[in-house]
């Protein structure tokens, strides 16, 4: 179970128009946002569960969620651009 | 059979669709699924749900537009889990909005056993949209 890598975008308007390519470093935010995460988690879940949810049960939900993102893909060839997005 | 033909009838009584409509799907359903044009697949895990739209171009020039996409099947798995996080009040306001669209589901009635028997019963499912010179096929299935 591994949440997103990398993503990679690619956005052109055929006839000359702009052309726009992306390739984020997911893992660089994943790796930014950890310390911050470590400190954050338990105040928030002590603030779920005084609310009466069940934060084990929310961030095991979430998790999968999030680790379920790679391998999704999107591309639309029309007839004025196109557009491709893909998780790793 | 019969029950898809009084399905189509209910839903024609409605009013959720139009009699051209009904006429189109019983004459799909007299004919039988059309089975032979679509290539075979394996469905012993399927990992993706994939949509594939095709439309045909409308004249000189233009050219034809196609959408891929492709969304992990865990990724919807993991949204029918998190239905059961849901307060009851966002349960019920997301009912009410379906039906006021017309669609008669219950979301609390929904589990993820429903899920895969529906994603194993979608096999390869094809809408074929022919609407004046625009063409367009799409298609659903899991691979």
């Amino acid at each position: 179970m591994m949440p997103p890598l990398m993503l990679r975008l690619q956005v052109e308007r055929f006839g000359g128009g702009r052309r726009f390519r992306l390739w984020l470093p997911l893992f660089l935010f994943w790796l930014l946002i950890l310390p911050f995460a470590v400190v954050t988690l338990p105040v928030v879940a002590l603030v779920l569960a005084f609310l009466g949810y069940r934060p084990l049960r929310l961030f095991a939900a979430y998790w999968s969620l999030l680790c379920a993102i790679p391998g999704s893909h999107l591309e639309v060839n029309g007839r004025r651009g196109f557009v491709f997005l893909h998780v790793y | 059979m019969r029950e898809n033909r009084k399905q189509i009838l209910d839903m024609l009584a409605s009013g959720r669709i139009t009699a051209d409509e009904a006429e189109r799907l019983l004459a799909v359903l007299e004919d039988g699924p059309k089975t032979e044009a679509l290539p075979a697949r394996s469905f012993g895990n399927p990992k993706y749900l994939r949509i594939l739209v095709e439309r045909e171009p409308e004249g000189a020039g233009d050219e034809e537009t196609k959408v891929n996409i492709r969304v992990p099947l865990q990724l919807l798995r993991a949204g029918v889990k998190l239905k059961g996080l849901l307060p009851e009040d966002a349960r019920t306001q997301m009912n009410e909005a379906l039906r006021e669209k017309g669609v008669d589901f219950d979301v609390n009635q929904f589990k993820p056993e429903n899920l895969d028997e529906m994603l194993a019963n979608l096999n390869d499912f094809s809408i074929d949209i022919d609407k004046k010179s625009r063409k367009a096929k799409v298609r659903i299935f899991c691979e």
